[in-house]
């Protein structure tokens, strides 16, 4: 059966995609999907080759035939997007796709076209397949991309036999989110000793417990506040929530990822320490 | 002038440089348009009054309904789903386009109004301060982004700080703005996700200037990738414990002369008058 872990945060910025790179080499029969659609960056560290780039067509767009068109404003006043100016120009940016116009139109003058939102890439790394994909800036559904991603890394997992899915989120607790939890087996999500981290904590709780998937908490440069930490700490225990693991702040992991180096692969005394080990055997997906 | 500050790569920075920037500046509000994880009302509290936003979401008559799934044939977002008893409406999953009923040939289906997020406002030192909440399970704030911005103002300046990424949420926050800060923080990760919002920033044709943050002595990229691009650079602010401190515990940083220069040098190259 495969088994997908995915790795998210409410805050952005808080480590996703440095965990995801550290606990990448510690796992077996992997596949790594990385539904960060909308700043995708694990290729960035990991050596990759691409094998196959797969357009995906996630939306229709109206196109307005001019010959046809009596400027007779019906699609604007329906478009509940106002997507459609007064002199019927279409923001193709603002547009969703619901079809409304299509519709309405009296003299069959709007076409709805497959729109292309991004590409997909089907990758080879070191640890296994990997795939990834990037939204056209200001595109529309990017949540179906995410979903697309899913569905490819796990098409990728049954070919190549492998049993193991860590996914790399995005920030928020939107549509991308929501595309990325829904189904999983278990999910880690970071945070950060913050007021701000600890507030968006909550929000990504929330949403675990109304999808019913178990989670894990790693708080993040966690000596940046030991207050903070107590205080996530005291809160999840309510919860009944296991904060799973502490890494300590460190310029060394940031210095690791720019010079293109797994965090946890490096001399980094962290990752060679008793935590890290521990954390790795409350991981699902880790063969121990 | 209405003024947003994006970023591509969330935790660049956005809330710290929103909350300083209207904290300092007269004659301002500002709205918290990163309804997935809105920060900005931790740093400035007051009194909330709060209004719920709402999108419309079909009620279909099963009484009137003949099961022809015109409306599930017709819903892009498949947030109707027919069976074998009754048409299933999915609320979540509904981009409140009001086009369902305009196919129902029974006059089935009407329209009920269904709470996707709030409207937080707050007075601020005489200054309106606005923040959108998108409600846990829903999948879209953009139309608590846009309620935000179309409420009146009488101040000579908005300060949007948007939501992270290049998503249609972002999107929706530039729509209308004459400027805006990209906070590119220092690093790999940071620099590559600012470089999808300057491909966005250029094709909406919307000017912009990038301010470097947590900018590291020794790492070149950012300032390099800048020098590249010839991308108008607004301000350095170099990785500094103080500032990462007193964010960290939602307290301003307009106190310090160090970042008061920060603010000024921002002000200045945006050209806020």
């Amino acid at each position: 059966m495969i088994h997908e872990l995915a790795i998210l945060s409410g805050k952005g910025g808080t480590g996703k995609t440095t965990l995801a790179l550290s606990l990448i080499p510690f796992i077996e029969d992997l596949v790594i999907a990385d539904c960060d659609v909308d700043a995708p960056d694990i290729h960035l560290v990991l050596a990759n080759q691409t094998i196959n780039t797969i357009p995906f067509y996630g939306i229709q767009k109206p196109f307005i035939n001019d010959n046809l068109c009596t400027k007779c404003g019906l699609c604007a006043m329906h478009c509940n997007y106002g997507a459609i100016s007064d002199d019927i120009i279409i923001d193709l940016k603002k547009c969703e796709g619901c079809t409304v116009c299509n519709i309405v139109c009296p003299v069959h003058a709007i076409s709805m076209v497959d729109t292309v939102i991004g590409d997909l890439y089907e990758k080879e790394t070191p640890y296994g397949p990997m795939i990834d994909a990037r939204l056209i800036p200001g595109e529309e559904a990017s949540g179906k991309l995410v979903a697309e991603v899913r569905r490819i890394s796990r098409e990728a997992a049954k070919k190549a036999n492998k049993n193991h899915i860590l996914i790399d989120g995005s920030p928020g607790v939107g549509c991308n989110v929501m595309s990325t939890i829904t189904g999983v087996n278990q999910a880690i999500l970071v945070t950060e000793p913050s007021e701000s981290g600890f507030h968006d904590l909550k929000r990504i709780i929330q949403l675990a417990k109304m999808v019913s998937v178990d989670v894990l908490v790693v708080v993040n440069k966690y000596n940046n506040s030991i207050q903070y930490t107590q205080i996530i700490e005291e809160y999840c225990n309510n919860e009944g929530i296991e904060v799973a693991l502490k890494i300590p702040y460190d310029k060394a992991i940031f210095h690791s990822i720019n010079n293109l180096e797994s965090p946890s692969l490096s001399t980094h005394p962290f990752f060679q320490s008793d935590e890290w080990k521990q954390f790795l055997t409350k991981i699902q997906v880790v063969n121990i | 002038m209405n003024i947003a500050i994006v970023s591509g790569k969330g935790g660049s920075g956005k809330t710290t440089i929103a909350v300083n920037l209207f904290s300092y500046l007269k004659d301002v509000r500002l709205i918290d348009a990163d309804t997935e994880a809105p920060n900005d009302h931790l740093y400035l509290p007051g009194e909330d009054a709060t209004d719920t936003v709402n999108k419309e979401i079909p009620i279909i008559d099963q009484t009137l309904c003949t099961k022809c799934h015109a409306c599930a044939d017709f819903c892009a977002f498949n947030a109707i789903v027919p069976t074998k008893t009754k048409m299933l409406v999915f609320d979540d999953l509904c981009h409140d386009c009001r086009g369902c009923h305009l196919v129902c040939q029974e006059g089935a289906i009407s329209y009920k109004n269904h709470p996707i997020g709030t409207i937080m406002t707050r007075n601020i030192d005489g200054k309106p301060f606005l923040s959108g909440t998108l409600s846990i399970g829903e999948q879209s704030g953009n139309k608590i982004i846009s309620t935000m911005k179309e409420t009146k103002s009488t101040t000579k300046h908005t300060i949007i700080d948007g939501p992270p990424g290049v998503s249609c949420k972002t999107v929706e926050t530039l729509d209308g703005v004459d400027y805006v800060i990209l906070v590119m923080e220092d690093g790999l990760f940071g620099l590559h996700d600012a470089d999808m919002v300057v491909e966005l920033l250029n094709e909406l044709k919307i000017p912009f200037g990038v301010v470097l943050n947590k900018a590291y002595d020794h790492v070149h990229v950012g300032q390099n990738y800048i020098q590249e691009n010839l991308l108008n650079l607004l301000v350095r602010i170099p990785y500094d414990e103080t500032y990462q401190n007193l964010s960290s515990k939602g307290k301003l940083l307009t106190g310090e002369i160090s970042y008061q220069r920060i603010l000024d040098t921002i002000i200045k190259g945006v050209g806020i008058i």
